[in-house]
Formats: C-alpha cells, structure tokens, sequence
C-alpha cells in the first residue's frame, strides 16, 4: 500500500469516525426515547400498542426496558429518555427534578393473601410476621394502610422482591401471608385455593405507573406529547369498553412475537380481569387522583407529607390530556 | 482504596522522622498535610459537582455529610453495620485462614498448584454478579450465600499472591538453608514464610478490599439487609444523600479496614522493620 492511499485511508476513517456517530445521534434524536421502568411482557402490552398507533401518526418511538424502575426515571431525569413509565412522585419532590406526569397507566392493584388455616381475618394476622416487595414500596404502603383500618399492627416484617417469587414461597410453605399483583393472587388461587384465601382490599387505588416527561421536553415537543397521550386515552377507552383490544392490535401488528405461546394465550384473560379490576382507569389521571396519590405515598414514606400541602400542578401537567378529551369528545 | 493502602506503606520512615522536627516548609510537603489536602480537593469537588448540579439526583458533599450524621446519630448505621459485617467478618476470616493455607501448599508443592491453580484463576475471572442467582439457587437467600460471595470475591486474590509469595522465595537464601542442612521445616519458617510475608500481606489486602465490594454487592443483590437496605431504600424514596451517606460509609470502614491491615504488616511483620523497632 503506498504511503498516499494509506493517508487517504486513514483520512476516510477519520471522517466516519466522526461523522457517523453524528448521524447516528442525529437519527435517534428525531426518535422519541421512551424508558420503561418494566420488562416487556403481556402487562405492558397496552401501552406498546399506544405507542405503536403513535408512530403511524408520525412520532417514532424506542422503547428501553430497565430492570428497575429508579433507572428508567434517572434515564429521563438526565436527558438519555424523553418520556418515562414509572412513579417518579418521590424523585420530583426530593431532588427536585423538573418531571411532570401526564397520563395515569396503571393504578395499584394489589391482593392481601394468606393461609387460611392460620389467618380467617385481618385480625388474626396482629403481631404476625408479613412480607412485602421492598421497604417503602407500595405493597408495603397497601399492607400499613390496611393495618390501620383493621386496628392491626403487623409482628416480623420481611422483604421479597417479586410478587411470583412471594406466590413461590407461598406455595412452598415459607410464607403465610403477603400480598401480590393480581396475576400472581390468580396463579396462587388457581394452585391451592382450598389452602389460600384473600383478605379484603383497599377500594380506592393510587397509581402505580404514570406517563412522565422532562418539563423542558415538554415544552419544545407538544405535539408529539399530545399525539402519544391521545393515542394512551384512547387505547384505554376502548380497552375499558373491550378489553380483547389489546390481543387483536397485538395479533394485527406481530407484536411481542418471541414471547413463549403459554404467555401469549393469557393476554384476553390478563386484561379482561385488570380492566374489572381498576388496574385501567379510562380516564387516565385527574387532580382528584393525585392528590389520592399524595395520601397514599405519604403514608407510604415515599414522599414528604402532610399531603394536603401538596400541590398537583407541581406534579402534573394535564394539557396534553385535556387537550386530548377535547379532540376526542366525551 | 487500595492506592491508598500502598502509599501509607511505600512512606519511607525516614520522611516521617525528618518532618517530625516542625519546620515549616517540610510542614508543608509532610505527608498527612498532603493527604489532607487531596481529600480536601476531592470533597470540594464534590460539593461544586452537587451545587452545579451534575444532575438534580446528585446531593453535595454538605447535604451528604449532614445525612451521613442523622444516620448516624439515629442509629441506624450502627446497625446496619452489624448486620453487612457478619457475612463480611466470617467470609474475610475463613477467606484469610484458608487462602493463606491454600496458597502457601500451593507455592510449596506443585502437584497441589496444578490441582489448585486453575480453580482460583476462573474463580477469579468470573463476573459475580452473573453468579449470585445461581448461589441463590443452591443456598437460598440466607447468610451462607452471603458469606459465601465475600469468599468468592476475596478468597482467589489471597489464594493466588500467597502462592506467588512463596513461589517467590529467594533461591539462593534456600540453596544456602540447604548447605546449612537446615530441615524442610525450618526452610520454611525461617526462610520461606518471613520472606513471603510482604506479598501475603499484599494479597489480604487486596482481598479484604474484593470482600468489602462482596459484602455490598451481596446486600444488593441478593436480599436488601444492612448497608444495602440503606442504599436501595433511600434509593426508593429519593433520599439520596442518605444513599450517598451509606456508599461513602462502607467507603470509609473498607479504607480504614485495610490502612489497619497495613499497619499491623509494617508494624509486626515486616522482616526489615521489625528488627528496627
């Protein structure tokens, strides 16, 4: 190789070094980056088919799935993600960071179970040992809540991360009572109903997961914020009115197709319970739920109360929502 | 925090005596003002970095200081302490004790080192966090698969440096033990072993500091208990210069762990200085 070509070479790989990186970023700038605080699975299939009726009106998405949730809010709270899935509640009131919400996803709903031979009622479980997700998580929140109520105080608290690996203990005879999602309560129920029960419930149900953005982002991309929170509203409108919705979009257009066919066979019967269950709220937020989020995450130690000093618009940003009802009707 | 162990060790004990006399220029050069002020310039980075801020989840040094003294005058960190040290205490113990051991029997014979060597070598190269799920699986979430990732982390470090350490010996010390007719027995702790001392020591360092990384890594990823349960909480609920408070405590107790062990190898076992002192 003589000494020019080799120049021109190194030239040439100089150039793309530089440029294509460039390009890259230039490309994935145009994208709207979405952090999941979640895997992929049949219960965030909703919000892909959301996300996927978005990109047909022209706002392109990735989507990136964290293994915990503190990552996918830390992605948006530094720039790396636009929108975020998460409960980002405790990072904007603590550290201030300048996130709003602005579609309520999912809402908790979560079941007390126990073995029945040792716990008939809330009362029997006083001074009993119970186990929770993780120190000041929402089940842990649920479980003080309901405690209260039953003028209970709960003995040995322990900690489990993931409501099948508590259904697993469970049914293994490690644990007596806990409490789970609602997939894992069917899966327990299904196993050994004559073993388990469940035990009443709180009624009114705090969000688990919100839509959230950078308040910056926001600002400078209102069109795109509108066009997914509207394709969100509506998704969750006509899922509330046919909750079979969601399989079909997912059937129409191939997605989560390397998902095993045992999962994919429980995406009817996942939603149908979630929607009769309030996990879905068609409404998708309103300052009436935050502040119900407020009580509940104070109570939780997740947020610095009192709750009623509290202000939603610190939290929340409901114009692209309104803006979509508008468009929408109803 | 291992840079940190080595340079209390390679400080010749003759600048120490030299700045011992007060003059204001050696004052200056003397080597804790020269600690002091690196630790000075590091923490003032720090709260520029958190006032700046690099990011809204990022707390100063002042806010993490004033959280690491409500943890600490709550009790909480005492407490958290007692529970991250066990696993950590029988790990490091049973890890020094049997390391050495192994790693001495290795450097002596090598039919042992072909038997052991290979062992040590994956132990060492394999990426624990990708092993914890499978210690979870054969020992559950209890204090065996705790204590069992410290020795993981710590357990090839002292293993390997202590069979270098004797495999190191000098020759011409042996050759001269031998044409004293001194015994096997007497080579070896009279030659080989004091010898090997600095290396050995090197390599518990080395390993209380992989132990201390354990520890943690054990309390996060496994169940969240002590130190961990402090991180992942306050990482939960956004408190994050209690979080920071936590990683800069376990900091501090490994450094000041192995700056002791550090000390005790200058102090008692080093053959040079000890004749000294």
């Amino acid at each position: 190789m003589s000494f020019m070509s080799r120049f021109m070479g190194a030239i040439a790989g100089a150039v793309l070094t530089v440029t294509v990186p460039a390009a890259v970023a230039e490309a994935q700038a145009a994208k709207v980056q979405v952090a999941l605080g979640d895997t992929v699975s049949v219960e965030t299939l909703a919000y892909i088919v959301a996300l996927e009726r978005a990109k047909e009106r022209g706002i392109d998405y990735t989507l990136t799935s964290f293994a915990k949730e503190d990552l996918a809010i830390q992605a948006v709270v530094n720039g790396q993600a636009d929108l975020g899935i998460g409960t980002p509640y405790a990072v904007i009131q603590k550290s201030k960071a300048p996130l709003k919400g602005i579609f309520q996803v999912t809402r908790l709903v979560f079941f007390a179970v126990a073995d029945k031979s040792l716990y008939k009622t809330w009362k029997d479980l006083d001074g009993q040992p119970f186990v929770f997700h993780a120190r000041g998580t929402g089940t842990e929140a649920i479980g003080n809540i309901l405690a209260d109520r039953n003028g209970i105080k709960f003995g040995q608290r322990s900690y489990v991360a993931g409501s099948e690996n508590r259904v697993v203990a469970m049914l293994n005879g490690q644990i007596k009572a806990t409490i789970v999602d609602l997939a894992n309560k069917n899966l327990l129920l299904a196993k050994s109903a004559d073993k388990f029960h469940v035990l009443p419930g709180l009624d009114e149900k705090a969000s688990d997961e919100i839509l959230f953005a950078r308040t910056e982002w926001l600002a400078k991309n209102q069109a795109a914020a509108d066009t997914i929170v509207e394709e969100f509203a509506k998704v969750w409108r006509e899922m509330a009115a046919d909750p079979t919705m969601v399989e079909k979009e997912r059937v129409k257009r191939g997605l989560l197709k390397d998902l095993p066919k045992e999962l994919l066979a429980d995406v009817d019967k996942y939603y149908r319970q979630a929607v009769d269950n309030g996990v879905f709220d068609k409404a998708g937020g309103s300052p009436q739920a935050v502040k119900l989020d407020f009580d509940f995450y104070t109570q939780a130690g997740q947020m610095a109360g009192p709750a009623a000093e509290l202000k939603v618009e610190e939290f929340w940003d409901f114009g692209p929502l309104e803006r979509a009802r508008k468009k929408m009707g109803g | 925090m291992i840079g940190t162990g080595m340079n209390s060790l390679s400080t010749p004990p003759a600048t120490v005596a030299r700045a011992a006399r007060f003059r204001p220029l050696a004052a200056l050069v003397h080597p804790l003002t020269l600690r002091a002020v690196s630790f000075a310039i590091a923490l003032l980075a720090w709260e520029i970095a958190g006032r700046w801020p690099v990011s809204p989840s990022f707390p100063p040094f002042s806010e993490t200081a004033t959280a690491f003294v409500a943890l600490l005058s709550d009790g909480s960190l005492l407490r958290a302490f007692g529970v991250t040290l066990t696993p950590l205490a029988i790990g490091l113990a049973v890890s020094g004790a049997v390391g050495v051991g192994i790693g001495v029997a290795m450097g002596l014979d090598e039919r042992v080192e072909w038997f052991g060597v290979p062992i040590f070598i994956v132990l060492q190269a394999a990426p624990l966090a990708a092993l914890v799920p499978i210690l979870v699986m054969a020992y559950g979430i209890g204090l065996l698969t705790k204590v069992s990732i410290v020795c993981i982390m710590a357990m090839p470090v002292i293993v390997l440096n202590s069979f270098k350490a004797v495999r190191h010996a000098p020759r011409s010390l042996i050759e001269m033990g031998t044409s004293f007719l001194g015994t096997r027995a007497q080579i070896i702790r009279k030659i080989i072993l004091p010898a090997a001392t600095p290396v050995i020591f090197a390599g518990l360092r080395l390993g209380a500091a992989a132990g201390f990384v354990g520890a943690v890594l054990a309390e996060l990823l496994v169940t969240p208990t002590g130190i961990g349960d402090i991180i992942t909480y306050n990482q939960s609920i956004a408190d994050y210069p209690k979080m920071y408070a936590a990683i800069a405590a376990i900091i501090m107790v490994s450094v000041g762990f192995i700056e002791i062990l550090g000390f005790v190898e200058q102090r008692f076992l080093r053959p040079e200085t000890r004749r000294t002192a």
